[in-house]
């Protein structure tokens, strides 16, 4: 590592966590940084004097769901990159498998079935898994490797039926109360985030980021021609493995937890790649401080500007196009 | 190291035949081409012996030890595979992308240290394009490409290279570039290859031994001078073809020219 790369790493680090401490004083009740910081650690602060109100606001309202748009974040994009990697094709996004159709299908029935918020969880993840386990049989057959060709294909034929699933039922929900409660998960929301919910969620975005952080090198090979890849003495079986099981798991929580979030899987990948150049030893590093900060940035947005929250994946494209566009004629796109 | 293939023979699950019954050896500081037209399976011969693609029966051997029953990372350490050159759909620099073949000696979560970026930089320099180090594989010549590929296959310290079609898509002085390095591999470096060509020529001038594919899948494998003759390029390719020698500066050189179509 070079002065220059160093720099950037440290700043990839500090920024998600001094933008969280920023981000947790900001809302309709605000909160200084100090104040934040007292509540955080109070054995740093012994004459700070923090209101009750303060403290329960920081603690258990604003803290889980800036640590759950913090690793949702940072989740998505390293699971974009990831997926661009092994399918070596920079259209894909962390869905391409269809994981995030299963899991708003999983989610939609559960809120029909009336279930309560840790049911839905669980629901989404489960039929998120399941969608990509089916796009994965489809195109598997004995002795044979799938082509990556097929593999995006059968994502998106079983990602079209799950969307097709959801619509049923959408038809099928009472147009009254649950219609609109479907509607409005599905636009995406960190609202209501507890500490409960973020401990059956985060595990499986922390450990499938781990292993994408860890195995990243290889992604360079992986998103050469396959023969390419594997006469260089990789084993491509089993990396793809790995990566699809990672950035599955990471989606599927991820949406489980949050709604459908658009666009952030896609963006901030490529994003990283105008910056840091294509090699995934720094983009999948860079994904995970960029991703975090972008999460943030936009969650922060929807629940400060109005009064009534503003769905995320809204933000998620009115924020990233303008930002998108810029940075792309400011380095001159992907090299 | 002695690499062999022993009566391998392939067929589509179609039924096609492409290879049948075909086997060789190569040993240390050879260099062997593979001629045949187009369609005579001389891409499926590279994929199969190196086990990209499987042997419908028969198989390849390293040292007598089949390959298919060795590990992976065994296997690329000894062997380098050079493709086409094609560029990949993320363009990485030179340097990320010689670093790359140090992979078959690395562990899946290990990344390549100062070693390994050293090993690299000597790849470079052995082949002569160390000054492209830090440009992007998408901003260089297809020549250049193609030397930075065997720069990669080399960074795995292999004893054997085996090129798809290394000189095709180039002008005629990166042809030359790239048969100059594939010589200079074997006598200063005792490193063997194995060619695919569609140039006569540079299977005579390069070569020790040629293996020549014939359409109907059948194989025969000889000295070049034996192999490379006129009724033999005639019945292969179905050109009339004249061979030439001829002396220029001390060294002979061999020229053979399609004439008409036979």
């Amino acid at each position: 590592m070079n002065k220059k790369q160093r720099i950037w790493a440290t700043a990839l680090i500090a920024a998600p966590l001094i933008a969280g401490i920023l981000a947790i004083g900001i809302g309709r009740y605000s909160i200084s940084p100090r104040d934040v910081l007292a509540c955080l650690f109070p054995p740093m602060f012994p004459n700070a004097d923090i209101s009750d109100m303060a403290r329960t606001v920081v603690i258990s309202v604003r803290l889980p769901r800036i640590l759950l748009a913090l690793i949702a974040g940072a989740g998505l994009s390293v699971a974009g990159a990831s997926f661009q990697g092994i399918f070596s094709n920079p259209m894909a996004t962390p869905d391409t498998l269809g994981v995030a159709s299963g899991a708003s299908f999983g989610a939609a029935l559960a809120i029909l079935l009336k279930m309560n918020m840790m049911a839905i969880q669980f629901m989404a993840i489960a039929w998120g898994v399941a969608a990509v386990l089916i796009a994965m049989f489809f195109v598997i057959k004995p002795g044979e490797q799938p082509s990556t060709v097929m593999l995006i294909l059968s994502g998106m034929v079983v990602g079209a039926l799950f969307s097709a699933m959801l619509s049923l039922v959408k038809y099928g929900a009472d147009p009254q109360d649950v219609l609109p409660a479907i509607t409005y998960w599905l636009m995406g929301s960190l609202t209501g985030t507890t500490f409960e919910r973020l401990l059956a969620g985060a595990p499986l975005i922390v450990i499938g980021s781990t292993a994408l952080l860890l195995i990243r090198w290889r992604l360079n090979a992986m998103s050469l021609h396959e023969d390419e890849a594997k006469s260089l003495g990789v084993n491509v079986r089993l990396v793809r493995v790995i990566v699809i099981a990672s950035s599955t798991a990471i989606t599927a929580s991820v949406i489980a937890m949050c709604g459908q979030i658009g666009w952030v899987g896609l963006l901030i990948p490529h994003v990283s790649r105008m910056i840091f150049g294509n090699d995934n030893r720094k983009i999948v590093p860079a994904c995970m401080g960029l991703g975090a900060l972008f999460m943030l940035l936009t969650d922060t947005v929807a629940r400060s500007v109005s009064a009534a929250e503003i769905p995320v994946s809204i933000l998620t494209a009115v924020i990233g196009a303008p930002f998108f566009i810029i940075l792309l004629r400011k380095t001159g796109g992907v090299k | 190291m002695t690499f062999e293939v022993r009566n391998g023979s392939f067929a589509y699950p179609t039924g096609r035949k492409v290879l049948n019954d075909v086997s060789f050896s190569i040993g240390e500081n050879r260099v062997v081409s593979v001629l045949g037209p187009n369609g005579a399976g001389k891409t499926t011969l590279l994929r199969c012996m190196l086990g990209l693609l499987r042997w419908t029966s028969g198989g390849s051997y390293i040292d007598g030890k089949l390959i298919s029953e060795q590990s992976h990372r065994d296997v690329w350490r000894k062997v380098g595979y050079v493709p086409q050159a094609k560029l990949s759909t993320f363009a990485y620099t030179v340097s990320e992308m010689v670093l790359l073949g140090r992979s078959a000696h690395l562990k899946m979560l290990e990344k390549p240290g100062s070693e390994d970026k050293k090993i690299a930089d000597r790849c470079l320099n052995m082949i002569g394009v160390s000054h492209l180090h830090d440009k992007l594989c998408s901003k260089i010549s297809g020549g250049e490409l193609q030397m930075v590929l065997i720069a990669r296959a080399l960074a795995a310290e292999p004893k054997l290279l085996v090129l798809d079609e290394p000189e095709s898509n180039l002008d005629f002085r990166n042809q030359l570039i790239v048969m100059n390095a594939i010589r200079a591999l074997r006598d200063e470096y005792g490193i063997s290859s194995i060619l695919n060509t569609h140039y006569p020529e540079h299977a005579l001038s390069v070569s020790d031994g040629v293996i020549v594919l014939h359409r109907e899948g059948s194989a025969q494998f000889g000295s070049a001078k034996d192999i490379v003759t006129e009724p033999g390029l005639r019945k292969l390719f179905g050109v009339d073809v004249r061979i030439r020698c001829f002396d220029c500066n001390k060294c002979s050189y061999t020229a053979v020219m399609p004439i008409a179509l036979a």
